[in-house]
Parts: structure tokens; sequence; C-alpha cells
């Protein structure tokens, strides 16, 4: 697939949140304020990155060569969490203004079930490294887009008036309905 | 057998890793200036998440001070 629309559709069209409804409790939980959906999504942009390049490794130059296929999802797991805690570790260390920017975001990382899905359907699909990357890079810039856009209208929705039964999550899950609808509009696009 | 043997000492190594760098993590003083990052997730209903605990121990400190 050409590297250009397996981003485009990585990003806008197959959306991962919109499309399969992954990473909702970050989408629904950081999404109440633009700085923090932005923290959010950058944190896991890198820590997708990260992740899938390293599983890419993991599969390919350990599991494969051992015959041991069948343990990708338990140490894909096991990989993600070992790498948040680097991740982590590292920037607590050498970088405190980023730190203070996606500290508090990163362990919530570790459960966010994109991370998984990411470097599992790199694996599923046959992707080569680069596209592995590429992939990697539009799977989580995706995720984040829906997080700023939705954080804007959740902002201007707090400052209308919603009639109490809609107040809160389930007014915020009629808005992620509709960007459901916009969004997939966009699917002759590739 | 060997390929058993194998398959548990790759998910040990890597569990292993992970307690290491666990308590490294837990080891390295957090920076100047960010001893009390608050998470806002108020939204989320992820009960054992640790920033969660966070959260709601400002949350419970701010309603203290009202």
């Amino acid at each position: 697939m050409n590297i250009l629309a397996l981003f485009i559709s990585a990003m806008l069209i197959n959306n991962i949140v919109l499309t399969k409804f992954l990473g909702m409790c970050p989408f629904m939980g950081v999404s109440t304020h633009l700085d923090s959906a932005i923290g959010m999504g950058a944190a896991v942009i890198f820590v997708i990155f990260g992740a899938s390049v390293l599983s890419y490794f993991l599969y390919y130059y350990v599991l494969v060569p051992l015959n041991l296929e069948y343990m990708e999802l338990i140490t894909f797991i096991l990989l993600i969490a070992a790498f948040v805690q680097f991740v982590e570790l590292f920037v607590k260390k050498y970088s405190p203004a980023l730190y203070k920017q996606l500290g508090i975001y990163l362990p919530l990382i570790t459960t966010n079930c994109t991370v998984l899905y990411v470097a599992q359907d790199n694996i599923t699909q046959g992707y080569d490294l680069i596209t592995t990357m590429v992939n990697s890079i539009a799977t989580p810039a995706g995720f984040m887009l829906m997080l700023v856009i939705f954080a804007t209208i959740r902002e201007r929705l707090n400052q209308n008036k919603v009639p109490k039964a809609f107040q809160g999550n389930p007014i915020a899950f009629v808005v992620a309905g509709i960007m459901a609808i916009a969004f997939s509009a966009l699917a002759g696009l590739v | 057998m060997v390929k058993i043997i194998v398959a548990v000492a790759l998910a040990a190594g890597l569990f292993l890793l992970n307690v290491v760098l666990l308590r490294l993590n837990k080891k390295t003083p957090v920076p100047e200036g960010c001893e009390n990052l608050t998470p806002d997730c108020n939204a989320c209903g992820l009960k054992d998440c640790p920033t969660r605990g966070v959260y709601e121990k400002r949350k419970e400190e701010e309603n203290g001070n009202r």
C-alpha cells in the first residue's frame, strides 16, 4: 500500500477512536481541557511509536526465529509496560520540562489498549519496518487529532446550557457519535 | 521441552525487566517543580489507575479546603 495512503487512512478514515472504539478512556477522560488533550496526545504518539518499533524487532528477530509466535500477546504487553516505565524514568531524569508536560499521563498509557492494538496490527498486516513506523505515527496522530477536536468542542460545551440529563458524559458521547459520522464521509478519500 | 523452557524464560525475562525498571523508576527522584502535578481525568472510569488516585486525592483536598 502506498505510504501516503496508509498515513491518511490510519489517521482519518480508519481512525482508531471513531471506527474501533479503542482508547475511549483517555478520549473521554482527558478531553475536558485542550492543554491536557495535547499533552496526552503527544505522550501517546511517542509511546505508540516506540513500543510498536520495539515490538516489531521482538517479533521478527526473537519470536519468529524461536518459533514462539504464540507468545506475541504476552510479550507485547510486558514490552509495552517496560517501555513506558523506561520512558518515564528517562524523562524524569533527563528532561524535567518534558516530564512536567507528559509525566502525569505516562502511567495512564500503559493501560491504553491502543498501544497494544497498533503493535499487533503491524504484525497482523505483515507490514515491513518503514510501513510499521508510518502506521505507528499515523494511528496515534489520528488519536491526538480526535482528542484535540473533542477537547475544543467540550470546552465550548461547558460554556453553553446543556439539558441536565445530557450533562457530562452523555453529551460527550453524542458529540463523539456525530464526529464519527462526519469522519466516515472521508472514506472515499483514499 | 526446550521450546517451553525458552518461552518461559522469555516471559520471565521480560517480567524481570519490568520489575527492575519499576524499582528504578520509583527510586528516581521527581524533578523540581513536578512534585504536585495533577491530572485532569474526571470522566475516566478506570478506578485502579495510579493517575486516578492522584486526581481523587486532589479533589478531596479541594473539597476539604472549601
